[in-house]
């Protein structure tokens, strides 16, 4: 029988250790989607996963009920993911080489696409390098809201208690972050075409 | 008109998600009735957001690499073993403490006042003991800083110590250097400019705004790392924000002049006239500037008083 999800928390917080993997299966692909987008290396990214889901182990006590599971693991993620950015700073590495590691092949999604003219599916995998190229250049502290806001959907409330810090910097990092990427992506911003 | 558009920039993002409030929304659609370049903003802003949402590739990884990772897991998760003892123990003695006063009450309740009332009164005394506690270090610590705030508002000596030869302080003169090093742009803003006006009010005008991104705003000074963002851009800077027409009523100010303020000033000002908010570093900035704080980062009151 499937187990509610508050259900595998309390058994997770006596100790069933089955309980972890549902919850794994359930958040794996969002916490993997984070870590890589935040630290933009496939190793690193590997690492959060696995260190994210040994702390929601063992810190499982430490999670209020009131508070939405989702948004304490996301949190969580993002901590790691940052520990992980900075550790790799501190040791030096080159974040440019790092990021050039991160494979996001716009031609991969495109494959599941029915596009029958090819200039038009040219024109769309050009549009995806940019825009990926584009909300990866950003800063750390102003990519996070973008894939945290765009790509994830969560609202601003949420943002700031993962981020720790308030609603105000939430929005203002994201306004100043639409306006970079405004920048960045200018020829497609002014041109008509809608795509 | 251009300070009109300033003021609505600040509401464009949150009008595009929806997020604004009824009469937010009804200001910025008034506003963009009668205003072309605004509209072009809005719709851009919207676009880029749209762009970003429909066309970003995101990561995508097979099903046996997560299969690779559950057992990987698994096997880290065994050789970690549970939560470490003295986690269990806090949790544990927390919890105790609690059922126990519950129990206690729940025995007692219904012989005395004080067995039925004890969570109550246990919280009541708590409470008492914690804020005579705190307000007593509390009030050493603002009486310390007081002293300082109120050399400091009296004369807005941090603006021209700045520019000052001597006497620097050292977090003031680090400050001072990296906006020389970092932010110093030809055509945007002069030293020239910045010692006229912070001998008189305290600030510094600015001839234009520092960039296209921060137009029309001032600039506050940031002297700590925000611990939620530890990279990039976490050391101490200068950071551009607000718009003048919020610095309060008495600015003096046109419309399309520019000041920079040194945050500290402003929190001194603050702090002497609120000293109960002393601990909420973030809140008074928030109040203090009236916007969004992107550059709220001071994240430890203590470094106020390190000025």
């Amino acid at each position: 029988m499937e187990r509610t999800e508050a259900l595998l928390i309390d058994h997770l917080r006596e100790g069933d250790e089955t309980a972890l993997a549902p919850l794994v299966d359930k958040y794996k692909r969002m916490v993997h989607r984070l870590a890589l987008q935040i630290t933009k290396n496939h190793e690193d990214a590997n690492d959060v996963m696995q260190e994210t889901f040994i702390k929601v182990y063992q810190s499982i006590h430490t999670f209020r009920q009131e508070a939405a599971f989702e948004t304490w693991v996301y949190r969580i993620t993002v901590n790691e993911a940052l520990n992980f950015v900075k550790r790799r700073e501190r040791r030096r590495e080159s974040p440019l080489t790092t990021a050039q590691e991160i494979d996001f092949d716009p031609s991969v999604r495109q494959k599941a696409e029915m596009v029958n003219d090819p200039q038009v599916h040219a024109e769309k995998v050009e549009l995806r390098r940019w825009v990926t190229k584009a909300v990866n250049s950003l800063s750390l502290k102003h990519r996070i809201v973008v894939i945290l806001h765009e790509l994830e959907g969560l609202t601003h409330a949420e943002i700031a208690s993962i981020l720790n810090c308030s609603e105000g910097t939430v929005r203002s990092r994201l306004h100043y972050a639409r306006k970079q990427l405004r920048t960045l992506l200018k020829p497609y911003v002014d041109a008509n075409s809608n795509f | 008109m251009k300070l009109k558009c300033n003021a609505i920039q600040r509401f464009i993002s949150d009008y595009i998600d929806d997020t604004l409030s009824t009469k937010d929304t009804e200001k910025v659609e008034s506003h963009l009735r009668s205003c072309q370049t605004c509209q072009h903003e809005v719709a851009a802003l919207r676009k880029t957001r749209d762009l970003v949402v429909g066309f970003y590739v995101e990561p995508e990884v097979s099903d046996n690499y997560y299969r690779q990772f559950k057992v990987e897991l698994h096997r880290c998760i065994e050789n970690k073993g549970p939560t470490p003892l003295y986690e269990r123990l806090k949790t544990s003695v927390g919890q105790f403490t609690w059922s126990l006063l519950t129990r206690v009450r729940q025995s007692f309740g219904r012989y005395s006042f004080i067995g039925r009332n004890l969570l109550p009164i246990g919280t009541l005394f708590l409470l008492i003991v914690t804020g005579f506690v705190a307000t007593h270090m509390f009030k050493q610590n603002i009486w310390l800083h007081s002293n300082q705030v109120s050399k400091q508002v009296g004369k807005p000596v941090i603006a021209q110590e700045l520019n000052a030869d001597n006497n620097k302080p050292e977090v003031l003169q680090g400050i001072y250097n990296d906006y020389v090093t970092k932010r110093k742009v030809p055509g945007e803003v002069s030293n020239t400019n910045l010692a006229a006006d912070a001998d008189k009010v305290g600030y510094w005008k600015l001839a234009e705004p520092l960039t296209t991104e921060t137009e029309g705003h001032i600039i506050v000074m940031h002297i700590s790392n925000d611990r939620s963002v530890p990279t990039d851009d976490a050391n101490s800077e200068l950071i551009v924000y607000a718009q003048p027409d919020i610095l309060n009523n008495k600015s003096p100010l046109h419309d399309d002049e520019y000041a920079a303020f040194p945050l500290e000033l402003r929190v001194a000002q603050y702090l002497e006239q609120y000293p109960r908010q002393y601990r909420k570093s973030l809140q008074v900035v928030d109040e203090l500037m009236n916007v969004p704080s992107e550059i709220l980062t001071i994240s430890e009151s203590y470094e106020f008083s390190k000025l």
